[in-house]
């Protein structure tokens, strides 16, 4: 254990926070309806609205991810994680600027798509936001109390129930007001420790010269930037998820309908570089901690950062970390308990409960969601129950869905048959490529399965995922090009994804994870294109604008 | 470029373009806040 502070160290520190956060959270409550509550003024300006986003999107995966990344691949390790995460950012900008422009007064995407197409797909993609804010919400804690737990005498338990208390108490006060006010601070926070206390550790740790020298002495795949065991370790599976990690994020279109329209795009690429910078300069502390033999507390990849800077740093700037990392937690634990809420009254309350609801009622709809989704946070993080088969389904929820959300935005032809057929059989489709494509590799390499099944599965799960690559492909070059120039992109590298998988066989089949998110992208845009072409119907867009209105007592859906 | 600065390069690019867009978005914050 390279350091540990003391309780009332700790707890000082906590408290701190815990009363700065509830005053800015007060400060920043100007209005106090339910509209207010989801979408402050629809009018949050760059300065504030671009730190949210940034704040929001990094979380505590996204510090400890890249560090480990550039611990176990190099140099090319957190650049992978810092930048495909960041990119995400700014490709979704101009699909929701486009769902903004459609319905002016929209709160949440799945209210955007009970309008576009009805309630069966609303409750899909209302399901895959609250998985991915619900999972958010347990790994930001499990994170946060295992961290405090391993660096003070405070026990995890505790230190559980100070964070979600502490998180709950101010995102309560005032929702999405609350999470733009208190993420301004908790960035400026993040900031101040990446721009100060990472060039001080690593000038601490020998400066470059020094770690110049451990890094001649590494050598190979972990001294280069174009390691190919990083690419496919570590960037391209998330490169074939950019766009769906924002889809999925209930945070990111909270804040679609929350920021000024016209400042939209950059507030959004902004924040993804902003995110880039962050989450690189954390990340590189990996690599200190690879080069100078600097090793995690108990062999836990996740102590790697905290590890680095209690070796290197003072106790005061190290107790600085530890509020770096509860920063990055809270601001993205808040930012999920709003779009919660906002989820929870737009589509739970107005939509099924109370058609009429109060102000009074929905708010206090969305405060008693908060309490319920952070119990359930700290239930599943203190019993550590095994959520694996939960978070797989999601994972292929989400793949299923980027080709039926991206279409239903832009494509009049996206049937409500089309959006829930392609989702369900992608998400089949991905399972089964989970399942099946390792055997039939292994099969194939042994010698043991017959050639027959190596060559159809195979083949179809080749074919399938060459064709999700192009799909994600297509869906990113879309709004910033013409269709046939995005098509052609989507052909492109469908194409050459295809020869480098011949090329590599059987190599590339033994990627599960790629393969199964491929496969399920792939799938869902094949049976949602057919699906909907086959009903023939044409969406008329001019139907939306005046189908949703605000919530609460000024509103009528 | 030599290793050492290869390395300085490396370690400061974050902490400098995370510095200049925290001062870009501190300007506006200001402002913003000022207006309420």
């Amino acid at each position: 254990m390279p350091v540990e502070f003391s309780t009332p160290q700790i707890l000082l520190v906590l408290g701190v926070y815990f009363v700065v956060m509830l005053a800015l959270s007060a400060w920043a409550r100007d209005r106090t309806d339910a509209e207010s509550f989801i979408v402050s003024d629809r009018d949050v300006a760059f300065g504030q609205a671009t730190a949210s986003m940034g704040a929001t999107w990094i979380w505590a995966a996204s510090m400890y991810a890249a560090a480990t990344a550039a611990f176990t691949y190099g140099v090319s390790g957190a650049f992978h994680y810092a930048f495909w995460g960041g990119l995400a950012l700014l490709f979704v900008w101009k699909y929701g600027q486009r769902v903004r422009q459609l319905v002016p007064y929209g709160h949440t995407l799945p209210e955007f798509i009970r309008v576009r197409h009805g309630r069966l797909s609303q409750s899909v993609i209302g399901l895959e936001n609250y998985v991915n804010s619900q999972y958010s919400l347990i790994l930001n804690f499990t994170a946060g109390a295992t961290l405090v737990a391993l660096f003070s005498p405070l026990s995890y338990e505790w230190a559980l129930v100070i964070l979600a208390v502490t998180v709950v108490s101010y995102s309560a006060l005032s929702g999405i007001q609350a999470s733009i006010a208190t993420d301004v601070v908790q960035v400026g926070a993040m900031v101040i420790v990446a721009v100060v206390a990472v060039p001080a550790i690593v000038f601490s740790a020998g400066g470059p010269t020094a770690l110049a020298e451990g890094l001649s002495a590494l050598g190979g795949e972990e001294a280069s930037l174009f390691s190919l065991q990083a690419f496919l370790g570590q960037g391209a599976p998330m490169m074939a998820l950019i766009l769906a990690y924002a889809f999925a994020n209930p945070t990111v279109w909270q804040r679609i309908w929350t920021v000024r329209e016209r400042q939209l795009g950059k507030i959004y690429i902004t924040s993804g570089v902003l995110y880039m910078a962050l989450v690189f300069s954390v990340g590189s502390l990996g690599l200190v901690a690879l080069l100078t033999g600097v090793q995690p507390v108990d062999g836990d990849l996740n102590t790697i950062v905290p590890a680095v800077a209690a070796t290197y740093l003072p106790t005061g700037v190290a107790l600085a970390f530890l509020v770096l990392v509860i920063a990055a937690i809270t601001s993205t634990s808040d930012s999920d308990l709003a779009a919660l809420s906002s989820i929870a009254m737009t589509d739970i309350w107005k939509g099924y409960i109370s058609r009429d609801a109060s102000d009074r009622g929905l708010k206090l709809a969305g405060r008693l969601t908060m309490v319920v989704v952070a119990g359930i946070a700290v239930f599943v993080a203190t019993f550590r129950i095994d959520i694996l088969t939960l978070i797989l389904i999601y994972g292929m929820i989400r793949a299923a869905s980027v080709f039926p959300i991206a279409a239903s935005i832009v494509w009049d032809r996206v049937s409500n048959a089309g959006f829930a057929a392609g989702i369900i059989a992608g998400i089949v489709a991905g399972l089964a490529t989970r399942a099946w494509s390792t055997p039939v590799a292994e099969g194939a390499l042994a010698g043991t399965s017959t050639l027959s099944r190596t060559l159809v599965l195979g083949a179809v799960f080749i074919v399938v995922s060459s064709i999700g690559a192009g799909t994600m492909a297509g869906c990113l070059a879309y709004p910033f090009l013409r269709i046939r120039m995005a098509l052609g992109i989507g052909i492109a590298v469908s194409v050459a994804v295809f020869a480098v998988q011949v090329a590599a066989l059987p190599g590339l089949l033994t990627y599960n994870s790629i393969l199964s998110t491929l496969t399920a992208l792939g799938v869902g845009m094949l049976v949602s294109t057919g699906v909907s072409l086959a009903g023939g119907a044409r969406f008329d867009w001019n139907e939306l604008e005046r189908r949703v209105r605000p919530v609460g007592a000024g509103g009528v859906a | 470029m030599t290793g050492t600065m290869f390395m300085l390069v490396y370690f400061l690019i974050g902490p400098v373009i995370a510095a200049a867009l925290a001062v870009l978005i501190a300007r506006a914050v200001v402002r913003e806040w000022q207006g309420r």
